[in-house]
């Protein structure tokens, strides 16, 4: 496959993981401003914009002198409608949405008709939406829609898209955004579990990493602040936790490019990817490590993209040309 | 419409021409070939099922199928994008749901007209780039062709597979009441033939019935027929060759077609940054390293493909691609240089063109084409000013063109003394009539004027797929047809139509 189009289809799928995730922080957000205190509310979206690296109308909650409070119940139309409808805002969902169809548009002859069809029908419909069709009805409705748009996208990739390298990449795009947006939402959360006073629903944070029922499963319905935390990137068998994703980029890794026996040198995307997993396997799961198991995860992650653009999209041709 | 179909089936009988609603403000101009209609307003025979149904469907259900067929195009994604202050819109290439319908006989005659003018056009090339017999024969004159700007002295005395300068052409095709004519020769990058494709698509979807009951020739085999076309231009000593679609990119308004049909042939679509030359070889960017590529099917203007060769600002291309090519390693198609041949004052000679290699009479008839570098000719072009249409040679889509009759005076005598200045550079033709097909306009079906471009592959031997773009102009009048100027296309229809006795009841008026 052309380096390029593999390029495109990794940024396709990123853009549409972390869409998946906006839309998801939105709905929790929108669910939370009926159930909780205006000072939760106000905090929940200090996370959500921090999580997201966006920064919001009127200031960034991170550099600015404002009190973290500064988001009132008044703002969350105007905050929804940044989120969701802002072509001005390169984070909103309708532009990750767009920018996924515009990488898909130059990916055509990789992906099947039907991929591009849903991923272009929804986008004319999000352009067709405003947020007040619908804010004073079900705005949690809607939310849950569009995130259903995008699970009907990867039934027709999964089950439609032959299983090579452009499924690989598509599938790699997605663990590692969802990785790295996990580790952001996480790291957010963190310091409400050493704040005494705190009357934070940790049940908000399963549900904005859609592992709620999953947690239940595991435990049960009474939400423990630390179990939330480690099941969340320890876990191996709930597709939204940290471990998870780095089992499923190091396998599909794998399969791009199965270097690693005996003859072939291990690249060295395969080693980050390595590191990255055992961290999370084998890893610390005190409670005094969090920080700094969140933070390289952090690093590896960014390191590991690099690592494949160096080899297999951006490499230099004379290297190729000498077959390193 | 199934309640249509169903109905016309049944209402053969039902043979008099009672006005339909839809066709009621039908305007039967007889100064005009109609592709549907007699001189006296009745169907011709093979339209004559098609109407019946037509004039049976109420116009909601016209309005319907207008709405699916435009629909699907949207969600195929053969859009342009519109960029506005409030919001970017994307907006559908206008598509007309009535198919232009045209008698198997008379496209067969057509057929073999195109295969005839593109074997003498490449037996032209051939001897351009080589001998040049056809100029010391005193055929042509020396400076037409070597003085034409697309002349590429690079391509002297390289050898093309098959002698196939030209391997994918789209002619330009128009009807009056003396039959077809060719309008003009694309010979360089033509396109069009995805809205072929996706309006035959979309028809067939939308008018399941009729299209099956009509039984129109078959266009879908066009992809393979090009696949097919470009491994036969191969290097011989490559068995499996590695074939590429060389785009500008995903801002070239034809990108849609691009994508289409790499997709379709299941080739790789490349720009010209996934493409680099190492040792007159052409290598493409993989995933997993570099990988050779023999055949490439440019949609890139020949300025653009190689920065060293041709424009050194072109970002578009690929360094070294031109050596490459010279050297046998790589087959580019169409070749460069092929633009010589479809310029305009070049058209005028066409026939004389076909009459010295192939010793044959031209098949489809040329429109008179005057040249003005020729004293008579101007005189007589400038005395008829108002009659005319006179074209700027070695120009195309509409610029430095005069239509005689819709101008106004003071533009004529401009263009009159433009033309004095540099006579050289133009050419005049009648003012034709071309046809009109019948058009859903809102509720109404309306004429407008129609051309139709068919493909024509050649290599090892020559196809064409029984149908093309046609193209119209949807502004009342117009004769316009290009889609950035309210054009619009619609299906075309090869059909054959059965011996009268078991033809559909034609209408007696």
């Amino acid at each position: 496959m052309l380096a390029r189009v593999a390029d495109n289809l990794y940024w396709m799928s990123r853009y549409l993981e972390r869409s998946d995730q906006t839309i998801r922080l939105l709905g929790v957000q929108v669910r939370s401003v009926t159930d909780n205190t205006s000072a939760q509310v106000a905090a929940g979206w200090t996370r959500l914009f921090r999580s997201l690296k966006v920064t919001p109308p009127g200031g960034d909650p991170l550099y600015g002198d404002q009190p973290e409070d500064s988001f009132l119940l008044a703002d969350a139309y105007t905050l929804a409608d940044f989120m969701s409808f802002e072509r001005e805002n390169p984070g909103s969902m309708v532009s990750l949405w767009g920018m996924s169809r515009e990488n898909a548009r130059q990916a055509r002859q990789e992906i099947t008709q039907e991929m591009w069809g849903q991923l272009n029908r929804t986008y004319l419909s999000l352009c067709d939406t405003q947020l007040h069709f619908f804010w004073n009805k079900e705005p949690e409705n809607f939310y849950k829609e569009t995130s259903a748009q995008i699970y009907l996208f990867r039934g027709v990739t999964d089950n439609g898209l032959r299983h090579g390298l452009a499924w690989d990449f598509i599938r790699l795009g997605r663990f590692m955004e969802r990785i790295q947006v996990t580790t952001e939402i996480l790291d957010n959360y963190r310091p409400a579990l050493d704040d005494e006073d705190t009357d934070l629903d940790w049940s908000l944070l399963l549900r904005s990493c859609a592992s709620f029922e999953p947690y239940c499963r595991h435990y049960t319905p009474e939400i423990d602040p630390w179990k939330v935390m480690t099941f969340l990137i320890h876990e191996p068998e709930s597709p939204h936790t940290l471990r998870f994703a780095a089992e499923e980029i190091r396998k599909g890794l794998g399969r791009i490019d199965p270097a690693g026996g005996a003859r072939h040198p291990l690249r060295a995307a395969h080693r980050t990817a390595g590191q990255l997993r055992a961290l999370l396997v084998y890893g610390s799961q005190d409670r005094e490590d969090l920080a700094g198991t969140l933070a390289e995860v952090r690093r590896l992650s960014r390191r590991l993209h690099d690592e494949i653009y160096r080899r297999y999209i951006y490499y230099a041709a004379d290297q190729a040309l000498a077959g390193r | 419409m199934r309640h249509a179909a169903a109905a016309a089936l049944m209402t053969n009988t039902a043979a008099h021409p009672v006005a339909a609603p839809a066709f009621r403000q039908y305007d039967h101009n007889p100064s005009f070939y109609d592709e549907m209609f007699d001189g006296d307003g009745s169907p011709r025979r093979h339209c004559a099922d098609f109407f019946e149904t037509i004039r049976e469907t109420p116009p909601d259900d016209l309005r319907q199928i207008q709405e699916r067929v435009t629909r699907s195009f949207l969600h195929e994604g053969i859009t342009f994008t519109v960029y506005g202050d409030e919001q970017t819109i994307e907006r559908v290439f206008p598509i007309d749901c009535l198919p232009r319908i045209v008698r198997g006989d008379e496209w067969d005659d057509v057929a073999r007209g195109l295969e005839q003018r593109l074997r003498a056009l490449n037996l032209f090339l051939h001897d351009i780039y080589h001998q040049g017999h056809i100029i010391r024969d005193g055929v042509i004159p020396a400076e037409l062709v070597y003085g034409n700007k697309h002349y590429r002295i690079e391509m002297r005395g390289v050898e093309v597979p098959h002698g196939a300068y030209v391997s994918v052409c789209g002619t330009d095709l128009v009807r009056t009441h003396d039959g077809f004519a060719v309008l003009e020769d694309n010979l360089r990058v033509p396109s069009g033939v995805s809205y072929m494709l996706a309006c035959r698509d979309a028809i067939k979807r939308s008018m399941p019935r009729l299209f099956r009951r009509s039984q129109v020739r078959d266009v879908e085999q066009y992809s393979r027929l090009l696949l097919e076309t470009l491994r036969s231009l191969a290097p011989p000593q490559v068995s499996d060759p590695s074939i590429v679609l060389l785009t500008p990119g995903v801002y070239n308004s034809a990108y849609y077609e691009h994508a289409f049909l790499a997709r379709q042939m299941g080739i790789e679509l490349v720009e010209g940054r996934d493409l680099l030359v190492h040792n007159q070889r052409v290598y493409m960017r993989t995933t997993g390293g570099l990988r050779q590529v023999d055949v490439i099917y440019r949609r890139i203007d020949d300025d653009f493909i190689d920065p060293v060769t041709f424009r050194e600002d072109s970002v578009l291309g690929v360094p070294g691609l031109f050596h490459a090519y010279r050297a046998g390693r790589v087959v580019i198609a169409n070749a460069p240089g092929t633009g010589v041949a479809d310029d305009k004052a070049v058209y005028a000679y066409v026939p004389r063109i076909i009459q010295y290699y192939l010793g044959e009479e031209s098949l489809i008839k040329p429109i008179p084409t005057t040249l003005c570098r020729e004293r008579e000719g101007l005189a007589y072009t400038l005395a008829n000013l108002d009659k005319l249409v006179v074209k700027m040679v070695g120009e195309s889509g509409g610029y430095g063109m005069l239509v005689g009759p819709h101008a106004s005076k003071t533009e004529r005598q401009e263009f009159a003394a433009a033309l004095r200045e540099n006579p050289d550079n133009y050419i005049s033709q009648p003012t034709l009539a071309l046809s009109r097909a019948p058009c859903l306009v809102g509720a109404h079906i309306e004429p407008r004027h129609v051309d139709l471009r068919p493909f024509i592959l050649q290599a090892e031997r020559t196809e064409i797929v029984p149908g093309g773009l046609c193209r119209v102009a949807l502004k009342k009048g117009s004769l316009v047809v290009n889609s950035s100027q309210g054009g619009g296309s619609k299906d075309a229809w090869i059909v054959d139509v059965p011996e009268a006795a078991e033809a559909p009841a034609k209408n007696e008026a």
